[in-house]
């Protein structure tokens, strides 16, 4: 069985890095919007593009999910 | 950004425009959509929605192991799922929205598995998560058909993919994707089959190890010499061995259901509570030593180990330690035995052990002795339970041959029911006690054998128990060196009782001090000096003597002879002092120190030497007392007969007869004189026989010999200063006593009383007075 300590550690540094990488997302389509870069608002025409709305929500969700990796933080105890 | 994604969904759902989406956002590009440029597609803002309730959420529960975040992370998960295969699948309906030109973005539906995934792993513990990474079955089977899962849609685009190159028809596009489904999910039943098969061989397999070593434990507990108790959360004894109930003379029926506070007296219950205490704040296993009450009533004392087991349940290991104790007992006695007396006899301590050792084991005779020599193999040999009169019966001093020469050549003990059936056995001597049971050990010390302890006729037992062999055993080993210790103490106190004779016995003074200035030991001639003096020693105590240089002035403390030899380590010569004595007496000493050195070279203290030499001096005096009468007193008759003689011839030659005449009377005087001075001399050598002066008052000088006022020495008054000491010789010789006294007006009065007989006459005559020493008067 994995020990605790270890499954801890180990999903700790997941949801960092699913919560960076959301952030990135975020911020790289915020960007992407305000300096024009259309690929990375819409990677083929045919596709939809990701909204300036949806890339704030991965950033404040990301930088939530960063904020809660410690277990003693939460909003509602 | 929760009240943010319910706005949003609100204004597609009443077809109004917040303009809420370009509060914070300005759009430089181009808008394609068909709604208000910037804002969300409404599925987009459903899932963000969702993942936002996550969030706030994160810690609320649904039931009892079902956490809300975990339920809405998994929703949001599926729901991205499903245009992710509209994408990969070519359907548009699947990733666009029911708005023209709205939906979800391929990076859109990234972030959001990124975010959903990461907030299951943001809380490992639960039950989602713990389940996934299990390494039990059950993990094991989930990560397995997880893989399946994940794989299926693979399979399906490539049959997909195959299907747009037109490689087959719709059909068998179809057929080919069902049976890759049913190849992966019979590939997965398979070997999650065959893994579950192996844990359950493990699984099993473990279950029978630990079976035997359960079995294993219980025979172990079972056939444990201590006795083992566990107790229940509410302290009730729920499993005991064998041993514990031969311990207490109860069955296990008897004890199960019971707690210890049936059978701990109750002046022990306010210490086992604080025991229970430390046990529950530390944790650690408790040793004491506690009495349990057996069936029969009686108290055994017993060593407890107690712990409180993962499970909750109390764990005890309960030895029996009466032996022990009885050995403890019998060693304290002995050692009281030893330390009691200055100069131990090893004859009590050898009682000491053999009445505790009968005490222990009832054993009617016990007999200890230890290894004299060849005509005394034990010896001293002491025996308890035999009457003297009985004991002195026995004709024969007891040998160690046969079965009491067999105990000394044994490590363990010998122990029979009936010692006449034994081999070894050689009879008794006239005169001895029938005996039957027998114990016998040797006694150790530091391994060798120094004697040996018997024990014969257990009271109201055919023999004695294991219990009485193991105590005596121990009892064995724990007094050899008691024992010996004893032997050194009689042997030393027998050595420090003749130092102390022969010190008491020396006509000097002898003075023992320790490195602190302590007196260790005097003798009895130096002990008459003893007194109060105002001086201290370097360590604060008293000084005893009072010691003082020729002139009579007081020897400083750092000149003291034993305090030199302390300090300085140094010899002291043999340096005349005068030392004072109790009654005031002044007498001349010679007094040398010197320091002890212990066995390891180190200065230890000095013995000081106080040699009395008032005699010596009273020979000097002497000497000068002849001296001066050579010089003086016998020289002047001397010269008178010289002169006259040598004038007597010219006088007859001239005729002057008177003068002649006159001569011949002076001579005639001087030599009178002179024999009677002679005859002085000879009678104070007799009396003097044996006699000698020390220091007194005038009034009893002046019965020495030789002494006369210093007002008398050169003048013309005749005599050697012997006539006072002649007169009390006299008088001392009848029995009587003599004695001057002196008053203040310078005149001095003679007292003597001579004892006599007074005897009255029959015939009316003066009574006869006979002196008490053969003289009449």
């Amino acid at each position: 069985m994995v020990s605790a300590r270890r499954r801890t550690a180990w999903a700790t540094g997941i949801s960092t890095a699913c919560g960076a990488l959301a952030l990135a997302l975020g911020v790289a389509v915020l960007s992407a919007w305000w300096f024009g870069i259309e690929p990375l608002v819409q990677p083929l025409p045919t596709f939809p593009e990701m909204d300036p709305s949806t890339a704030v929500w991965l950033v404040l969700l990301g930088c939530a999910q960063l904020l809660l990796r410690n277990p003693a933080v939460g909003f509602s105890r | 950004m929760y009240v943010f994604a319910t706005l949003t969904l609100a204004e597609y759902t009443l077809g109004a425009d917040l303009k809420i989406d370009r509060m914070f956002i300005h759009i430089p590009l181009h808008s394609t959509t068909s709604y208000p440029s910037g804002r969300s597609a409404p599925e987009t803002a459903g899932v963000f929605l969702i993942l936002s309730a996550a969030v706030v959420a994160i810690d609320m529960r649904i039931a009892n192991r079902v956490y809300v975040t975990d339920a809405l992370s998994t929703l949001a998960w599926l729901l991205a799922v499903l245009p992710l295969a509209g994408y990969v699948y070519g359907s548009t309906a699947l990733y666009r929205g029911p708005i023209p030109r709205t939906g979800i973005a391929p990076h859109t539906i990234v972030g959001i598995f990124a975010l959903s995934f990461g907030l299951l792993c943001l809380r490992p513990d639960r039950p989602m998560m713990r389940l996934l990474t299990s390494s039990l079955a059950g993990g094991f089977v989930v990560r397995k058909l997880l893989l399946g899962a994940l794989a299926i849609p693979g399979i399906g685009l490539l049959v997909m993919v195959g299907s747009d190159a037109s490689l087959y028809e719709q059909p068998f596009a179809a057929a080919l994707l069902a049976v890759s489904a049913m190849a992966i999910a019979l590939i997965l039943v398979f070997f999650t089959g065959r893994a579950l098969d192996r844990l359950d061989a493990v699984r099993t397999e473990s279950e029978r190890h630990v079976a035997e070593s359960e079995e294993r434990l219980r025979y172990l507990i079972d056939h444990a010499s201590d006795g083992i108790f566990i107790a229940d959360l509410d302290g009730r004894y729920v499993e005991v061995n064998d041993a514990a109930c031969t311990l207490l003379g109860y069955s296990r029926e008897e004890i199960v259901g019971k707690t210890i506070m049936n059978f701990i007296p109750p002046e022990d219950v306010p210490r086992l509570d604080a025991s229970k205490q430390g046990m529950l704040q530390h944790g650690v296993a408790h040793i004491d030593e506690w009495k349990l009450k057996k069936a029969d009533g009686i108290y055994l004392p017993v060593e407890v180990s107690a712990k409180i087991l993962p499970d909750g349940r109390w764990q005890a290991l309960v030895r029996d330690i009466s032996a022990r104790k009885h050995v403890d007992r019998a060693s304290t006695a002995a050692i009281e035995a030893v330390t009691r007396t200055a100069e131990a006899s090893v004859r009590t301590v050898l009682r000491t052990i053999a009445m505790e050792a009968q005490r222990a084991t009832d054993a009617e005779f016990v007999a200890v002795g230890i290894r004299g020599d060849a005509e005394h193999p034990f010896d001293p040999w002491v025996v308890v339970g035999l009457p003297p009169d009985r004991a002195a019966a026995i004709e024969r001093f007891p040998r160690a041959t046969g079965l009491l020469g067999l105990v000394g050549t044994q490590t363990h003990a010998v122990r029979l029911a009936d010692l006449t059936t034994h081999p070894a056995f050689r009879g008794f001597p006239p005169g001895h006690p029938r005996m039957t049971s027998f114990l016998a050990t040797t006694i150790r010390s530091r391994g060798r054998p120094i004697g040996s302890l018997f024990l014969m006729n257990k009271r109201g037992a055919p023999e004695f128990t294991d219990h009485d062999e193991r105590m005596v055993e121990q009892l064995a080993v724990r007094v050899g060196t008691i024992i010996e210790t004893a032997t050194l103490y009689q042997a030393e106190g027998l050595e420090r009782a003749w130092l102390k004779s022969v010190i008491d016995q020396m006509p000097d003074g002898v003075l023992l001090n320790d490195i602190n200035g302590v007196t260790r030991a005097e003798n009895r001639m130096l002990q008459e000096f003893a007194s109060t003096t105002n001086q201290v020693d370097p360590w604060g105590q008293p000084v005893r003597y009072d010691l003082r240089l020729p002139n009579d002035q007081p020897v400083s403390i750092d000149d003291q002879p034993h305090i030199r030899a302390i300090i300085d380590g140094k010899t002291t010569p043999p340096t005349e002092f005068a030392l004072y004595h109790s009654d005031g007496r002044r007498v001349p000493m010679l007094v040398s120190a010197s320091p002890v050195f212990d066995v390891y070279g180190h200065r230890s203290g000095a013995v000081t030497i106080y040699q009395d030499i008032s005699a010596i001096k009273e020979l000097q005096r002497l000497r000068d007392e002849w001296t001066s009468i050579v010089a003086h007193d016998l020289r002047q008759p001397v010269n008178v007969i010289a002169m006259d003689a040598s004038m007597l011839d010219a006088r007859l030659q001239r005729g002057q007869l008177d003068e002649c005449r006159r001569s011949a009377v002076r001579i005639q005087r001087s030599a009178t004189q002179l024999d009677a001075m002679i005859h002085d001399l000879l009678d104070a050598s007799v009396i003097d026989a044996g006699r000698l002066t020390l220091n007194r008052k005038p009034t009893e000088l002046i019965f020495d010999r030789f002494v006369r006022s210093e007002s008398t020495r050169g003048s013309r008054v005749e005599g050697l200063g012997l006539g006072l000491y002649i007169s009390r010789g006299i008088v001392e010789a009848h029995g009587g006593r003599m004695w001057a006294e002196s008053t203040a007006a310078d005149t001095t009065s003679f007292h003597l009383t001579i004892p006599v007989i007074v005897t009255a006459s029959s015939d009316g005559s003066l009574p006869t007075v006979t002196l008490h020493k053969g003289r009449t008067a």
